[in-house]
């Protein structure tokens, strides 16, 4: 948290988010890695919108962001428009921080 | 194999450019399609066979490749459509949508065939059960390892038991995927166990370098129910001849398995796939008596490419093939 930049990311579909939620965000970007780009299973909004949700009431970041955990090259093209698809769901079902 | 230093192929040989462009062909009916395939495959056999390779396949000529072949004749997976693999390489990728089943024996009819036309021992090369996993999606298990055991008892084992009751004496599993996951090879190990349980054959488990040098497979190697390993070497060593330690850095890792405890045959890698560089005799020569130097005994070697050729020409890897057994003639020369 001492970085001098103004923000992070963190693979949530990897790293436990309870890891990250016991640090305070109050002064960074925080963003939410929750799309899997390495498989196809298409994520599901409403429990990723929970997810985001809880994450940013613990964490409290100056403001949040919702992504991809790493490219889309690794899925083929559909498949990586319909999770960027979910993802706007996600972004505009999150609340606001 | 009573023969001192055995060569052999690892599998993959490219595609004649007649044969791809004739089974491709609307216009060419079914049969003539199937002589097309069988042509090649004699071709390649019989190749192979006049070089004076001891153990042999026919190139895999009949497979779309390893991953894509065994896939498409599997219950539960789904191909979801083309993904990069490597460089500008891409390969059609499947998700696993279901539970994993053998349907049929996708590579019967082409082991048969070479039973019927090979003078020689025959290596049948199987995909693993572990690269199967890692280069696919998974949907449905739970897990990584639960979709690895899944295929090596519900696919590999029951595939590998109609090859060996077909007559097959000697099973290649080649798992390119299994030395990049270095902290996976609890897992690794236990997919091929469970793959070969209770058949009755010779077991050969080919991995290819990935960068770890293989130090996390070698404390395995006793441990995993395989007989041989045929494992990469060239692509690391110097094209210098001699039998010293800085000539031969590409062997060093020999050392390593003997220090694990391994007492089994290792195929050793004498030719780099990836360069179209011929490796003199002499080099080859070399290569071997330093492995059998290491290994302590020299009728634990076998003699192999690195790798499939498939990348190469095919005057490129029947060159190759051709230094490799008269490189294997010679060490026999010095050991006699």
């Amino acid at each position: 948290m001492d970085l001098p930049v103004s923000g992070l990311g963190f693979d949530i579909t990897t790293t436990p988010a309870s890891s990250i939620e016991k640090h305070s965000f109050s002064d960074k970007i925080l963003t939410v890695g929750i799309i899997n780009s390495f498989n196809t299973a298409i994520e599901k909004p409403q429990e990723c919108i929970n997810q985001v949700d809880e994450i940013n009431a613990k964490t409290k970041p100056k403001e949040s962001y919702v992504s991809n955990n790493f490219d889309l090259e690794y899925v083929p093209k559909e498949f990586a428009m319909n999770k960027i698809s979910v993802l706007g769901e996600i972004a505009r079902g999150a609340k606001d921080v | 194999m009573s023969k001192l230093f055995p060569t052999q192929e690892i599998g993959s040989l490219k595609k004649p450019a007649d044969m791809l462009k004739k089974v491709k062909d609307p216009n060419i009916s079914d049969e003539e399609k199937i002589k097309v395939r069988n042509d090649a495959a004699l071709l390649n056999i019989k190749t192979l066979e006049d070089i004076g390779l001891d153990i042999v396949y026919d190139g895999e000529v009949r497979r779309v490749e390893m991953y894509e072949e065994p896939v498409r004749y599997v219950d539960g997976f789904e191909f979801a459509g083309r993904v990069r693999s490597w460089d500008n390489k891409y390969y059609k990728k499947a998700r696993v949508v279901g539970p994993v089943a053998f349907k049929q024996n996708f590579h019967a009819e082409e082991f048969n065939f070479i039973k019927e036309n090979s003078k020689r021992e025959i290596k049948v090369p199987v995909t693993g059960a572990y690269t199967l996993a890692d280069w696919s999606y998974d949907e449905h298990y739970k897990s990584k390892d639960e979709l690895v055991l899944a295929l090596a008892r519900n696919v590999v084992r029951p595939l590998v038991k109609d090859l060996v009751e077909l007559g097959a004496k000697i099973i290649q599993i080649d798992e390119p995927a299994a030395t990049t996951h270095p902290a996976e090879m609890d897992i690794f190990r236990e997919s091929i166990n469970e793959s070969v349980k209770g058949i009755d054959a010779k077991f050969v488990v080919h991995a290819c370098f990935s960068g770890n040098d293989y130090k996390a497979l070698a404390p395995q190697m006793p441990e995993i129910k395989a007989e041989q390993y045929t494992l990469e070497f060239a692509n690391r060593d110097t094209w210098n001849t001699g039998l010293d330690d800085d000539a031969r850095k590409g062997f060093q890792v020999l050392k390593l398995f003997k220090e694990h405890g391994f007492e089994g045959e290792i195929g050793i890698g004498v030719s780099d796939v990836h360069v179209n560089e011929i490796e003199s005799p002499e080099l080859i020569r070399d290569r071997i008596l330093y492995s059998a130097k290491a290994l302590g005994d020299p009728t634990k070697v076998y003699v192999n490419p690195d790798c499939g050729l498939r990348t190469r020409t095919r005057e490129v890897s029947f060159d190759k093939i051709r230094s490799m057994v008269k490189g294997a003639e010679l060490a026999r020369e010095e050991i006699k």
